[in-house]
């Protein structure tokens, strides 16, 4: 079994080594991507520039609040696109405004979760999280480039 | 000498009462006639038997003479005892032409004998008819001729010439002529004589002639008329059988038989009344005159008889007629008098009159009003009297009048004059105006007493008008300005007096007259316009705004002459308003702005929060028990402190998120307390609290909220509960005029009174931090929900017994 190719969306270095040291604990081994904002979590899907040789991740990790490109168009984009649409799509913000809620699974979100403020609880929903996508759910087959 | 023989045969049979009753009289003119004849013929016939007995010595013609004489004697007296002329003249004739014939035929008196014709001729004239007169003429001419042819024939001899004998009769030939044409002369006479048959038949009353028996002899075509009868049914009846009523036939012949007995006769030429009866047998009311005549000797009765039914009738009726005014003047309730206009003595008063003086007909008769001093100002007695003589009348004259008592009332009289007895007189009829003056002398005093109120409300009304601070003034429908007060003057600027005369429109903002035009038309329709607010130009050019009342003037026939109007400063008050508005406008704005500013903060606060949480705890997962005991504690307060921060923000996110957001829908209390329950299933299992409800209503409102509110009081009620009693919660509630009024009462630990106004203040804790938790901010977002549905809320506590809380929503719509 290969290892689990994750994207993560996230500006927040804290969030980003709070959400590695969350996968730490995971049974499940996996490669934690990162892209910092909108336009390079489009750029690392779409394999442009300095990402030309990264993998398809097999789990999205999206943040809303990004600089430059909005965790919500980047979602918009990736639901649009025949090839990205398939990859599971988890929204993992601070948001817990209805508008925001509502915006993402109109855009086809395959869930909106808000990060717990306590750590323990953060790094459960992260592992429940990826037990859910990787053990349970059943995905198409991906053909890796 | 005819005139007089007329006028004699008239007045006989005239009916005037001067007149003395009695034959003698009437008779003596003709009998002076027929004395002076027979004193003529008397003295001629004794003196020619004298002269012819002893001078002559013709025996004969003696004789004839003294036959003569006894002829004419015997029938004069015969003539005093009948009056019957008719007879008289006639034997005179015969005698005299006897006496005539017998001396032409005997020639006894020398050719003279002819001259007897002129001495009885002409009185015959007077005293029988025509045809009469005539008979003894031809009678006379006859004997003479047959004289002559006798003496021609030898039988007799006549001692007279030829030519003597035909001087004779030449001169009884022109006699004769005389004769004839004297009687042309008298036609006058004979036509008398014609009249009275036609005076019989023409005149306006029934004539009737009766004998001295009583049998009817005349009775004219008025007479068949008046009582039905032909003359010749009637002739030769008794008068009392035909004509007289039963009743009175025993009078009438009682009075006829002593008339011709006595001569008296009370009841003759004069003109009585009585009754008379018709043929068929009515009676009738008849005036009779009866005139007695002597008719060969005998009396006769003529009488004229006139139906006077009619007249009596008449006279009834004016009987009844004076009755009537009699009674009417007697029994009437107007006072009425009669009063002389020369004195003003009264001639007769009625009761009515005399009692409302207090005095006895008796005591007025005779006085006047002056005299009896029944005029309150007798002066105006003159007055009255000029007016009666100017116009013949006074009508409604007011007086005022004192009686005997000294009762002093008022009377309106009218006085007409009117002639009793040929003397004017006046007829007052008055009657008693006391009450109906003392009725307007009332409503004059209450006249003057309503004229003076109104004159104080005008005063306090100008005074009013003069000292009220708002503008009021009046215009005309054209548009002028007619009266001005003081507040006009403060809040305008002008003066009344530089104001008054102009025009409107000086104080109108030029784009705001359509709008005084169309409350122009609103004012001419007759409505008026209340509290318009709007905008008017002072002297000085400022803009104030007012507030009118503007109301139609009229005039006192209610035509709309203008209109008046209160106008009222209310610049201060607009701009208080405008600033009012904008305050509130600044205020939602900045609550607004607050709650914006609360949701961002605490949004955003969230993420360092997050991380500060995160890593302390990550922190003391990787390096408890590692570093010293100090290192430990301080990682704890820094987890307790970020778990806090946490509590707060989440708690001030849920408090701004309740004001954005509201959905009204309809919501069953009762389930909304069922899902309260569930969530708050752990704290109840804890505390094993008892919550009750029942009859809760189903109301318009957000569900979300009121699940809130409920939720929060009701974990407040356990959270606040006593340590050694289980929570007894009761929730009630009460529609109250569309408002639904709710109570939530629990029996914990009470609230002290001094809190009551800081327990609804956000992050207000009153309690232990340590024991009871919480940020404090669950009493305010019930508070802010109660708000949003247009309530109240508040709570009654008592200390260590419990507490109630209490609030009203209101059914909102969606």
């Amino acid at each position: 079994m290969r290892n689990i190719e994750i994207l993560l969306v996230e500006d927040n270095p804290g969030d980003i080594r709070l959400t590695k040291e969350a996968l730490k604990e995971s049974k499940i081994t996996n490669n934690l991507h990162v892209a910092i904002d909108g336009v390079e979590a489009i750029d690392f899907l779409k394999k442009r520039g300095r990402f030309a040789n990264s993998p398809t991740p097999d789990l999205i990790l999206l943040d809303l609040n990004l600089p430059r490109k909005g965790g919500i168009e980047v979602l918009a984009e990736i639901k649009a696109n025949g090839q990205m649409k398939v990859i599971p799509t988890v929204v993992l913000t601070t948001s817990q405004s209805e508008k925001d809620i509502l915006k993402s699974y109109e855009l086809h979100v395959n869930c909106f979760v808000t990060k717990p403020v306590e750590f323990d609880a953060f790094a459960t929903v992260v592992r429940s999280i990826e037990d859910f996508w990787f053990t349970i759910v059943k995905l198409p087959k991906m053909e890796q480039q | 000498m005819p005139d007089n023989g007329i006028q004699e045969n008239t007045r006989f049979v005239g009916r005037k009462k001067k007149e003395k009753p009695g034959v003698k009289k009437v008779l003596q003119p003709r009998l002076a006639i027929i004395n002076s004849f027979t004193l003529i013929a008397v003295v001629y016939c004794i003196s020619s038997s004298i002269l012819f007995f002893s001078v002559v010595g013709n025996y004969f013609l003696s004789a004839v003479h003294l036959l003569a004489l006894l002829s004419v004697v015997t029938n004069y007296f015969v003539l005093l005892r009948t009056k019957n002329f008719k007879r008289a003249t006639n034997v005179i004739l015969t005698t005299g032409t006897v006496v005539v014939v017998s001396l032409f035929t005997t020639g006894g008196w020398e050719n003279t004998g002819y001259l007897w014709p002129f001495a009885y001729l002409p009185y015959a004239f007077f005293l029988t008819e025509r045809h009469t007169v005539m008979h003894w003429v031809v009678a006379l001419f006859s004997g003479c001729i047959l004289a002559v042819l006798l003496h021609i024939a030898g039988a007799i001899t006549i001692p007279y010439s030829p030519v003597a004998i035909a001087n004779f009769f030449a001169a009884l030939l022109v006699f004769t002529m005389c004769i004839l044409l004297f009687q042309k002369a008298t036609v006058k006479r004979e036509e008398f004589l014609s009249y009275t048959g036609a005076l019989l038949e023409a005149a306006p009353d029934a004539v009737i002639v009766i004998n001295d028996q009583g049998q009817i002899l005349k009775w004219n075509d008025k007479a068949e008329i008046l009582f039905g009868w032909k003359e010749h049914e009637v002739a030769g009846r008794l008068l009392s059988s035909v004509i007289i009523p039963l009743r009175y036939r025993e009078a009438h012949k009682k009075g006829l038989k002593r008339f011709l007995e006595t001569g008296e006769g009370p009841v003759l030429n004069k003109t009585i009344e009585i009754k008379g009866l018709n043929k068929s047998n009515k009676e009738l009311d008849v005036a009779l005159s009866i005139s007695p005549v002597i008719v060969k000797e005998k009396y006769q009765f003529i009488g004229f008889v006139r139906d006077i039914t009619e007249q009596k009738k008449a006279e009834e009726k004016v009987k009844e007629s004076e009755h009537m005014f009699s009674t009417l003047f007697h029994s009437s309730p107007v006072l009425n008098a009669i009063s002389e206009a020369s004195t003003g003595k009264y001639i007769e008063v009625n009761d009515a009159f005399a009692r409302f003086f207090d005095f006895t007909k008796e005591e007025m008769l005779g006085k006047s009003s002056i005299e009896l001093n029944i005029l309150s100002r007798p002066e105006e007695r003159e007055l009255i009297i000029k007016k009666i003589q100017q116009d013949g009348f006074v009508r409604d004259a007011e007086t005022q009048t004192i009686s005997k008592n000294g009762k002093t009332r008022w009377v309106s009289t009218n006085i007409d004059i009117i002639n009793l007895n040929g003397k004017d007189c006046f007829l007052t009829a008055a009657i008693d105006i006391t009450a109906r003056k003392e009725a307007e002398e009332e409503i004059r005093k209450m006249n003057m007493e309503l004229e003076r109120r109104v004159e104080e409300k005008q005063t306090l009304y100008s005074s009013i008008v003069n000292s009220s601070d708002d503008a009021i003034f009046s215009r005309t429908l054209d548009g002028i300005i007619t009266s001005w007060n003081h507040g006009a003057e403060k809040s305008f600027g002008y003066s009344a007096k530089e104001i008054t005369g102009k025009h409107i429109s000086i104080l109108i903002p030029p784009q705001l007259m359509n709008e005084e035009n169309e409350i122009m038309e609103k004012i001419r329709k007759g409505e008026g316009v209340d509290h318009y607010e709007t905008e008017r130009i002072r002297k000085d050019g400022k803009i104030i705004y007012v507030s009118l009342t503007i109301s139609p003037l009229r005039d006192s026939l209610g035509n709309i002459t203008g209109a008046s109007k209160i106008s009222r400063d209310i610049t201060e008050r607009k701009i208080a308003e405008e600033e009012k508005i904008k305050y509130t406008h600044d205020l939602e704005r900045s609550n607004k702005e607050l709650e914006q500013f609360a949701y961002i903060a605490s949004h955003d606060l969230q993420e360092p929060l997050r991380m500060v949480g995160s890593y302390v705890q990550l922190l003391e997962k990787r390096y408890k028990g590692k570093l010293d005991a100090d290192a430990d504690e301080f990682i704890h307060f820094a987890i307790d402190g970020a778990n806090r921060m946490k509590q707060l923000i989440s708690d001030l996110l849920n408090y701004s998120r309740t004001s954005r957001e509201t959905q009204i829908t309809e919501v069953d209390i009762a389930k909304v307390l069922g899902d309260v329950k569930k969530n708050l299933t752990t704290s109840i299992m804890e505390s094993n609290a008892k919550i009750n409800h029942n009859g809760m209503p189903v109301i318009k409102a957000d569900r979300t909220q009121m699940m809130q509110l409920f939720q929060n009081l009701i974990a407040n009620a356990i959270k606040f509960r006593k340590e050694d009693e289980a929570p007894v919660i009761n929730v009630k509630a009460i529609n109250e005029n569309g408002h639904w009024f709710f109570s939530v009462s629990d029996n914990g630990i009470g609230i002290e009174k001094e809190y009551s106004d800081k327990i609804f203040v956000i992050f207000k804790r009153l309690n232990d931090k340590a024991k009871y938790g919480g940020t404090g901010i669950g009493l305010a977002i019930a508070k802010k929900i109660v708000e949003r549905h247009r309530g109240k809320i508040w709570f009654e506590s008592e200390l260590g017994k419990g507490t109630t809380f209490f609030f009203t929503l209101k059914n909102l719509q969606s």
